[in-house]
């Protein structure tokens, strides 16, 4: 069976010096299967979310392959790759409140969404539903999301503007637009980093939930392994844009064997150190030749 | 929302002036272009409140008259910025290739020429100075202001974030530009219009000054501060009325363009 992503041999670079911002990443997802994402930042967790989506900036060089369901996505036309935004893939963006539009009520922008793929799908042309129709099931679709995502009192938060909502209701209402059209991909770029533990915990569990509720396979990308740990099945690790490591999330976390996840993971672990020793930090586990080699990386 | 000073004390200056006008079209002292030579230069006194000029017309019933065709001309001029300037400084920040630097090199040119030279030249053009010509002069005029700013604000919103969300769910490029960038830009280009109905005003002003805008029976108030010039040392309530009022309406308008931004600005604004 194709799996639903494959990636392989990803190279990207940015920029006429060509800085290098991934190198020969490789990797598959098939349907419904988490995939966790880790590293430092500026290690190419988001470019590679964003080469999967067809968003890279115009000064972006991709080369190597990208796999959707068979069909290759490196080069394809910015028409074709409409079709599949929105429907098969979204995204789930880290900062909520960036991420909405301050000036449209959230209820509305979730509805775009929603029309938007009604539009390519055709709807209406197949049931034959009148105007009036399409309008009232469109407006009852985004308010039975509201209320599963969790927001209190739909109808009426369907009317606030982003400004209006702390923080997790926004972060409900993006997953609300991500997960309105039941695509077969949702990619999360660290979705709980802005909110507060205890929230964060929250919406973790309500994204395990949608998630698993429509199948969606998932990229979850995050530098925190706590949340990886809790949502994915399997985990890759990206050092500078390489991939390191890749394994399920237990045996990875459990048991890392490249030097920088066991940085990454002994860093986490913050039970583990005695009071009054020094904290552990990454460059501990690395050998000075490839602390050289990924300065030189970064250069 | 935010009390501003300026705001309020702007909004009531260029209400002041469009009661002014309002009111000139159902009740007049006196008719404005009725020559009474018997009753010429007459000092603030009653009937005639603000005086009279060199041919008895009513100085208070010209103001009056005025302020419709200087409300007028500051619509009609931001109007023709706006609908011009937005949409082009709109795609200019949006779109990407050579139309965007097409534009705004275009603008640059236009900006080099000064009102003024553009009235003059659509005048000759038109055989004759009318407000129209002035208008339209004044309107193209201001259209480069309209294209930066709006292009400046549009280069903000589109790298955020919800630009690029839309664009994860397939957004036509028209919808972003329509529904997600235009709202949020619209606040600068209000403030941009309350400041170039400012600069409209004064422009029209000198150009009727010049008599480059309305014909001698048409009431602007650059026109009445032209009569009023030869008689500068001995009648200075001729120019005084007129160029109070010019005065007062283009502080207001700068007035009401600070205050929009204070009120309007979220670098500026309070903490919600």
């Amino acid at each position: 069976m194709t799996p639903l992503l494959e990636v392989s041999g990803l190279n990207l670079a940015f920029g006429q010096r060509r800085t290098p911002a991934l190198r020969d990443v490789s990797f598959t997802l098939d349907g419904g299967q988490r995939l966790g994402i880790i590293g430092e930042s500026g290690s190419g967790k988001s470019v590679t979310a964003l080469a999967v989506m067809g968003l890279l900036p115009d000064n972006a060089f991709l080369s190597g392959s990208i796999r959707w369901r068979g069909q290759e996505l490196v080069g394809l036309g910015d028409a074709a790759y409409s079709k599949l935004r929105g429907d098969d893939m979204t995204m789930v963006f880290q900062e909520p409140m960036t991420a909405l539009d301050p000036t449209m009520p959230v209820g509305l922008q979730v509805a775009e969404v929603l029309r938007l793929h009604r539009a390519r799908s055709k709807d209406a042309a197949r049931f034959g539903a009148s105007a009036e129709q399409i309008v009232d099931n469109a407006r009852n679709r985004v308010l039975e999301m509201l209320t599963e995502v969790g927001l209190p009192d739909p109808g009426r938060a369907a009317l606030k503007y982003p400004h209006q909502l702390s923080g997790g209701q926004r972060q409900r209402v993006m997953i609300a637009m991500a997960l309105i059209n039941r695509p077969a991909l949702v990619i999360c770029d660290e979705p709980t980093t802005a909110l507060d533990v205890t929230v964060q915990a929250k919406v973790l569990r309500l994204i395990d939930y949608e998630l698993r509720a429509v199948q969606a396979a998932s990229l979850f990308i995050s530098h925190d392994l706590a949340v990886v740990s809790q949502v994915c099945d399997e985990v890759l690790v990206l050092y500078h844009g390489e991939v390191v490591e890749r394994g399920h999330v237990a045996q990875v976390l459990g048991a890392p064997e490249h030097p920088y996840t066991k940085g990454l993971v002994a860093t986490a672990r913050l039970d583990l150190v005695t009071p009054g020793e020094r904290l552990p930090v990454i460059e501990d586990f690395l050998s000075s030749a490839q602390l050289a080699g990924g300065g030189a990386a970064n250069g | 929302m935010k009390r501003s000073l300026s705001l309020t004390i702007g909004a009531s200056l260029v209400g002041l002036v469009a009661v002014l006008a309002l009111v000139s079209f159902f009740w007049m002292p006196f008719d404005p272009n009725h020559v009474d030579p018997a009753s010429r230069l007459l000092p603030p006194s009653w009937p005639h409140i603000m005086g009279t000029d060199h041919l008895g017309l009513d100085i208070f019933s010209r103001i009056l008259a005025g302020a419709r065709i200087c409300l007028l001309v500051g619509v009609i001029a931001v109007g023709i910025g706006a609908l011009v300037g937005v949409p082009l400084g709109l795609i200019a920040g949006f779109a990407k290739g050579w139309f965007p630097k097409f534009v705004l090199r275009t603008a640059d040119i236009i900006y080099a020429f000064p009102a003024l030279l553009l009235a003059i030249l659509l005048a000759a053009a038109n055989g004759h100075g009318s407000v129209v010509t002035a208008m339209v002069a004044i309107g193209i005029s201001s259209v480069p202001a309209f294209i930066r700013v709006a292009r400046a604000a549009t280069l903000q919103v589109v790298n955020q974030d919800f630009i690029l969300a839309a664009r994860t769910s397939a957004t036509p490029k028209y919808t972003i530009a329509l529904q997600h960038i235009l709202p949020n830009i619209a606040p600068v280009v209000l403030v941009q219009s309350s400041v170039s109905f400012g600069l409209a005003i004064l422009a029209e002003a000198a150009l009727s000054y010049l008599g480059l805008s309305a014909p001698p029976t048409t009431v602007t108030w650059g026109r009445m501060l032209f009569d009023a010039q030869s008689y500068l040392f001995s009648d200075a309530n001729l120019a005084l009325w007129p160029g109070l009022f010019i005065a007062l309406t283009v502080l207001g308008c700068n007035l009401l363009g600070d205050g929009l931004r204070e009120v309007l600005d979220p670098r500026l604004q309070e903490v919600r």
